[in-house]
């Protein structure tokens, strides 16, 4: 009999739970796609990938807390509001501890259709997961459903935990609740009164206070060494605790007592309706924030990540590079296995130097600039570098530039973005500045895309373009061939490369050793270095997991987030029902009470979203600015605008999903019925 | 004090109203009219079904009419539609319900307030209106409270504040005592009626209970779907008055038993 009634109701509620269930679903989704990562041989077969297990094993363990936290505070919230309907049940008869098994055997029906549903959207995602991972590195993806019995146990194993530890919880509650309690429970709403005190008021001034000194500890470091952070976080939770605690009483404070303001473009219901939710929910909305702070901080880290790989790849400009230390090198049969297999174009050259540091001087000078140190210095470009005028036209036909007329007796440079103006003004400020005893061309400074972003491109930052009778005078620093393919190379073409021309290994950018000099170079025995675009890329494996694991947690987090808002907003729709049928009979017309609708779920969507933003902005500023340090000497356009695109697609992507909990409130409110 | 030649402030003519669907018809209005005068204070009685409500809704637009005209100071309301309907409502019409209807998140004087923000009053002059009505029914000390915060008398009379405060044509009140108590019934119903005879607001109002009708100038008493007495109390005491309406109510009820 229980067991009917029970299914009953699940059909009866289903309208009600639809929300938790879509997010149960996926919930389990998500789980099931990055698990099946973990199981996956295409996965395991990708350079660099060693660390994604344990990234997100990690990942998963800290969405069990959060999501289990969501699922047992969802049941609650429901079961609170059915509380009538149980008082019902056990004012005919039924003993609490059957309606817990009641409730119990309900929970579990939902919890495993959607734990159902959610494999087969699983299955889906994971597939788009995988093409967009195998995408990263430029592997072809091939459409297989395979299923992974192992990561749908995993699955299964994670969700249980979390639907267990939250049913039972609310199991335990339901066996002693008292009749009246349930009974009597909507009419507990004297939270909806707030007063404005003095007192309130002074924490909310506070918590500003807090919040700023906050963001302006992380913004500017007075402290160093970390204290900072330490400091602007502390304030931060300091400010989201306070600020939600006292919202209320101050907006009621300000704007309660003052008819001027209230009375004016219908802000009253609104405005009243927006307190009275805040100061009922005034925790949840810190934890809301709290989720959608750390949430927008993954993604824009994760964003962050994307771009510069993005970046440092596109810097590289060619697709295979081929390096050979101290003399010319014999590149034929690259050149003629990559014309054969990938179309390409090469040419092979080499790189001199004049042993003059005019110009490595302005490298470090722009590096300082740029608010970085530079570092440590390579053998290779301790001098600077130079390579022939027509090399330097024939590599710029190769990449498509151009065409330039240079004079053959005048010597030309070539720079990142960045070192242009400094290298000016020194040709400028310098007479007689000259390289091989030919002088510098005014206005001889190019920059196009060149690959000099690292080190062992053309040159490190600058290379200059010199006649080529002045090369033959100096010394040899390395020589090069450099191709461009018809398509990117992926990792297992890169390694084909390598096994196929003998003495050749792939130019490891994280190791130096020790040349006769002590001095540090990437370069060793008698081998060609094998580097370019697709070399490099392949290297960053490690951040495209990191990448791939952020995105996750933001992902979920967001999504648990929005959730439990939208539950917010649908769970009092009777009362807002009431509202507006109280408005239409005051005569509000149906224009008025649609913006009505629409003002106030927006403010309630916007409100833990803003103190969100505001610190994770400050937070990813300052991790933002930490990592191009770290990644780019030469940022490939200044720091702020990467900081810039990168909070753009942060944005986007974050708007994207709160957007679909946003539309998905607004189209599930249910209208009254008009009349 | 009713005088027969101005024109009546509200007209109903034969309306006849039916709910379901053809093949079952709840006939819950049947061919009633009446005429109400400016500042007339009347009260409809009837057994439960009789049709009070549905009477009630007909006229302040909340329902429609199947059939007949109803007629608010020479306009034809059963024709009003759509954006106007929302215009009429906050001008002409104020409601009292039985269970308050108030907004628990607004303060009294910010329900009190709200037809006239909605009205898009200047906030200084919707200051004034309300601190003046609430003098006027003696509510000023529970101003600032929250409905949950006050008692049952205190939330109708500002309910019936909250009615009167745009001074409609007319008011309409659905058994506003029935959630409250004899005493608290009784002040809002002097409340009213003072309300009534010094303003000279007209009221029309549906109650079960003889008591409540008695305060009233005119009673009609309704018997399944159909006007089926009216009685005035004219010069008459309201004790008088009140025995006249039981005499009736027991003509009704030994019809028909509810
Ligand atoms: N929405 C509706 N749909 C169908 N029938 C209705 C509807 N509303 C009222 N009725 C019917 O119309 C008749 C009159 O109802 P009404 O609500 O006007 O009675 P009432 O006199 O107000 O009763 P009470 O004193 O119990 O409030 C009843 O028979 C009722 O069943
Ligand atoms: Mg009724």
């Amino acid at each position: 009999m229980l067991r009917k009634l029970s299914l009953r109701n699940a059909k009866r509620q289903f309208s009600e739970y639809a929300l938790f269930f879509v997010t149960l679903a996926c919930a389990v989704a998500f789980m099931y796609a990055f698990n099946a990562l973990l199981f996956s041989d295409i996965v395991k077969a990708l350079p660099e990938m060693e660390i994604l297990p344990y990234l997100i094993i990690t990942a998963s363990a800290l969405i069990i807390l959060i999501m289990g936290w969501m699922i047992g505070y969802m049941i609650h919230y429901m079961l609170k509001r059915r509380s009538r309907e149980f008082g019902i049940y056990l004012m005919s008869g039924i003993p609490n501890r059957k309606l817990a098994t009641l409730l119990f055997y309900e929970n579990c029906l939902i919890g495993l259709i959607a734990f159902g549903l959610g494999l087969v959207f699983g299955m889906l995602f994971s597939q788009i997961l995988e093409a967009v991972l195998l995408n990263l590195f430029g592997l072809p993806y091939t459409l297989h459903f395979g299923f992974s019995v192992s990561a749908a146990g995993l699955t299964f194993l994670y969700f249980t935990v979390m639907m267990l530890s939250s049913i039972s919880r609310d199991r335990k509650w339901i066996r002693r609740v008292q009749l009246r309690e349930l009974l009597y429970y909507d009419r507990r709403n004297e939270k909806a009164v707030v007063s404005g005190g003095k007192a309130a008021c002074l924490l909310f001034g506070l918590s500003v206070l807090a919040g700023c000194g906050g963001c302006l500890f992380l913004a500017l470091q007075p402290i160093g060494d970390g204290y900072d952070v330490l400091c602007g976080t502390v304030l931060l939770l300091l400010f989201l605790f306070g600020f939600f605690k006292s919202v209320p009483a101050y907006l009621c404070a300000r704007f309660g007592n003052s008819p001027a303001w209230k009375y004016k473009k219908h802000r009253l219901v609104p405005l009243r309706g927006f307190i009275a939710k805040i100061n009922s929910t005034s925790t949840v909305m810190g934890v809301l924030s709290i989720l959608f702070m750390l949430a927008f901080t993954f993604l824009g880290i994760g964003s962050m990540i994307g771009l510069m790989v993005t970046k440092n790849v596109e810097s590289g400009a060619f697709d295979v590079m081929i390096l050979h230390s101290g003399e010319m090198g014999d590149f034929s049969r690259f050149d003629s296995l990559l014309r054969q297999e990938y179309a390409a174009d090469g040419h092979h050259y080499g790189i001199y130097t004049n042993g003059e540091t005019d110009f490595r001087i302005v490298r470090e000078q722009t590096v300082i600039e740029a608010g970085r140190e530079p570092s440590l210095l390579f053998a290779e470009f301790e001098y600077d570098t130079c390579m022939a005028q027509s090399d330097y036209l024939t590599l710029r036909e190769l990449l498509g530039y151009e065409h330039l007329e240079l004079e053959p007796s005048l010597c030309y440079v070539h720079c990142v973005p960045t070192m242009a103006e400094g290298v000016r003004t020194l040709i400028e400020g310098q007479s007689g500045l000259e390289c091989g005893g030919y002088a510098f061309a005014d206005d001889g400074v190019f920059t196009e895309v060149f690959g000099q972003v690292n080190e062992y491109g053309n040159g490190y930052g600058y290379i200059l373009v010199v006649p080529d009778s002045a090369v033959k005078e100096m010394k040899l620093v390395y020589s090069v061939y450099a191709a461009v393919t018809e398509k990117p190379l992926n990792t297992a073409e890169l390694e084909q490369l390598t096994s196929l021309c003998e003495n050749t290994v792939s130019l490891d950018r994280g190791i130096a050793k020790s040349n006769f000099d002590g001095a540090p170079t990437l370069f060793y025995g008698d081998w060609d270095f094998l580097s370019g675009k697709w070399m490099d890329k392949a290297g960053y494996g490690y951040l495209y997991a990191m990448l791939i694991c952020l995105i996750y947690l933001a992902l979920v987090l967001e999504m648990t987030g929005a959730a439990i808002l939208a539950t917010q907003v649908l769970g009092d729709w009777q009362e807002k029902q009431r509202q507006e049928r109280i408005l239409r009979q005051l005569g509000m017309d149906a224009r008025m009470m649609s913006g009505l609708r629409h003002r106030q779920l927006a403010q309630l969507f916007l409100f833990p979203l803003i103190p969100a933003l505001i610190i994770s902005g400050s937070f990813l500023l300052i991790c933002d600015q930490k990592m191009l340090f770290g990644f780019f000497e030469f940022p490939p356009a200044a720091d702020i605008v990467l900081i810039g695109q990168s909070f753009a697609v942060t944005l986007l992507l974050f708007s994207l999903l709160y957007g679909v909990y946003y539309a998905a409130a607004r189209i599930s409110f249910p209208l009254s019925p008009s009349g | 004090m009713i005088s027969a030649q101005t024109p009546p402030l509200l007209h109903v003519e034969h309306i006849e109203k039916y709910y379901g669907s053809p093949g079952a018809l709840t006939k819950a209005l049947d061919d009633v009219s009446f005429t109400v005068q400016a500042g007339e204070f009347i009260s409809i009685m009837g057994a439960s079904g009789s049709g009070k409500t549905t009477l009630l809704n007909c006229i302040s637009t909340i329902d429609t009419v199947s059939a007949g005209h109803i007629l608010l100071d020479g306009q034809e309301i059963t024709t009003i539609g759509g954006e106007e309907i929302a215009a009429f409502r906050r001008d002409c019409l104020g409601f009292v319900f039985q269970d308050f209807n108030l907004l628990d998140t607004l303060t009294l004087e910010e329900n009190i307030a709200l037809p006239l923000t909605i009205g898009g009053i200047l906030p200084e002059e919707i200051d004034r209106r309300v601190h003046e009505i609430a003098e006027k029914l003696d509510i000023s000390d529970t101003l600032q409270k929250f409905p949950t915060q006050v008692s049952g008398g205190q939330k109708q009379r500002c309910a019936f504040a909250r009615a009167v405060v745009c001074d409609p044509k007319l008011i309409m009140a659905d058994e506003p005592t029935g959630a409250l108590d004899s005493h608290a019934s009784r002040v809002l119903l002097e409340v009213m009626s003072t309300y009534n005879q010094e303003m000279g607001a007209t009221i029309l109002m549906v109650t079960h209970d003889a008591f409540c009708a008695s305060f009233a100038g005119r009673i009609l008493f309704l018997k399944d779907g159909r006007i089926f007495n009216e009685i005035y109390k004219g010069e008459k005491s309201r004790s008088t008055f009140y025995h006249e309406i039981l005499d009736v109510l027991s003509l009704l009820g030994g019809d028909a038993p509810c």
